[in-house]
């Protein structure tokens, strides 16, 4: 294990966030990045829905009929109906109607900017049970469009680590806005969790030897009391719970993505579940992963 | 020829003064124009978020500044040497900036 010192950081933007990557210091590193950010370009080029030439938003417009599509995206929404069905429907690949109705139906910054349509009365979810799947085609129920969003950045943190580790270097981490995984022969690194309201604010800090971190918020990718970008399928409006913040441990980032997001739809009633830090509406805190043994000195 | 010298009498009887037919068209064009005004006063304002009755209630919560009032450590068992993820310690001294954090985006 290499000493923390000894890390690389490299930076750019993809999926309209800011995505970092961590590795031992020196050239492998520098080759490692750069094929994790073709694939998140390449990845973004695939499952955006800000880009009307992405193949998701083809797949979108030819909703009603069964449309040929990559193994990637493919992939992708397997992966978002795998998680749709665990969750009971809590994540649901078919609320871009909804998230359009919310407001957020452009890039972000342009949303912020205040260069949106009017919000609109919720939009019924839940149709992902009507999705049609072949071999490498897929059929979308009429009407229907997908938002693949905080699924595929956390299947994209994944792959691109893949990617990178193919290049030989000894260990990576992927930041993609706050979804991060770690693989290889890392050192222990220490992550903080934002405060919901000041990002420079460190609510606590974590260390993280193997696995992923995610942390789903209604505080980012807002744009006005009770208008954010995550909708309740179960209302088709922006999720109104007790949790303000969830983050979620999982051995891949994929995985962490959806608990966190479970987490947050699903709030504190049934109990926070390990391993994880939920922050409530009240200002606390709940801080559910084991704590470090203390080594005597 | 009687029977044109008619039709024309009936013709002009028909036709409406210019006069008329001018205050006619302003009356008309201004009753529309105000209907419009009207229209537009006494219809709602621009369509606001829509909320649920779950949301109402819960926007007296919702804060511009929301301050982290306490921090719990939830009992998840005896503490671990080495897995995957563990709670730092809070250190005596002023830390060093964690490496990356994570937050949402």
């Amino acid at each position: 294990m290499g000493a923390v010192g000894e890390t690389e950081a490299h930076r750019f933007r993809a999926m309209g966030t800011d995505v970092t990557v961590l590795g031992p210091r020196g050239a492998s590193t520098d080759t490692a990045a750069r094929s994790v950010e073709r694939r998140f370009l390449r990845e973004e080029r695939r499952c955006s829905r800000f880009r009307s030439d992405s193949e998701l938003m083809h797949l979108n417009r030819n909703a009603g009929r069964w449309t040929e599509v990559s193994a990637g995206l493919h992939e992708v929404v397997r992966h978002a109906l795998d998680a749709a069905r665990r969750t009971g429907g809590l994540i649901d690949p078919t609320v871009l109607g909804a998230v359009i109705a919310a407001g957020y139906d452009r890039d972000f910054d342009e949303v912020l900017a205040g260069a949106r349509d009017a919000i609109r009365p919720p939009v019924p979810c839940g149709r992902w049970r009507a999705i049609g799947l072949r071999p490498s085609a897929i059929r979308l129920p009429p009407g229907v469009g997908l938002d693949l969003g905080g699924i595929a950045k956390g299947w994209t943190v994944d792959r691109a680590l893949a990617d990178g580790m193919a290049t030989g270097v000894g260990w990576l981490l992927v930041n993609a806005g706050g979804d991060l995984r770690v693989v290889g022969d890392a050192p222990s690194l220490e992550i903080g969790v934002e405060d919901p309201e000041a990002r420079d604010r460190e609510l606590v800090r974590l260390r993280l030897r193997a696995g992923a971190l995610a942390t789903s918020s209604i505080t980012r990718r807002a744009w006005g009391a009770l208008s954010h970008h995550l909708i309740d399928p179960r209302t088709g409006s922006p999720a109104v719970t007790d949790l303000v913040q969830a983050t979620a441990w999982a051995p891949t980032c994929a995985e962490a993505e959806v608990r966190a997001k479970d987490l947050l739809l699903r709030g504190t009633a049934p109990g926070v579940a390990a391993p994880s830090v939920v922050v409530t509406r009240d200002g606390s805190a709940f801080v559910a992963i084991p704590e470090e043994r203390r080594v005597a000195a | 020829m009687t029977t044109v010298t008619t039709t024309d009498t009936r013709r002009r009887r028909s036709r409406w003064p210019a006069q008329r037919i001018r205050a006619i068209a302003w009356v008309t064009g201004a009753a529309t124009f105000l209907g419009s005004v009207a229209a537009l006063a006494a219809s709602p304002p621009p369509a606001a978020p829509t909320r649920s009755e779950g949301a109402d209630a819960a926007e007296g919560v919702v804060v511009q500044r929301r301050v982290i009032r306490r921090i719990v450590i939830v009992d998840t068992g005896a503490p671990v040497a080495n897995g995957p993820v563990s709670v730092v310690q809070p250190p005596s001294a002023p830390a060093p900036p964690a490496i990356t954090s994570t937050g949402g985006s």
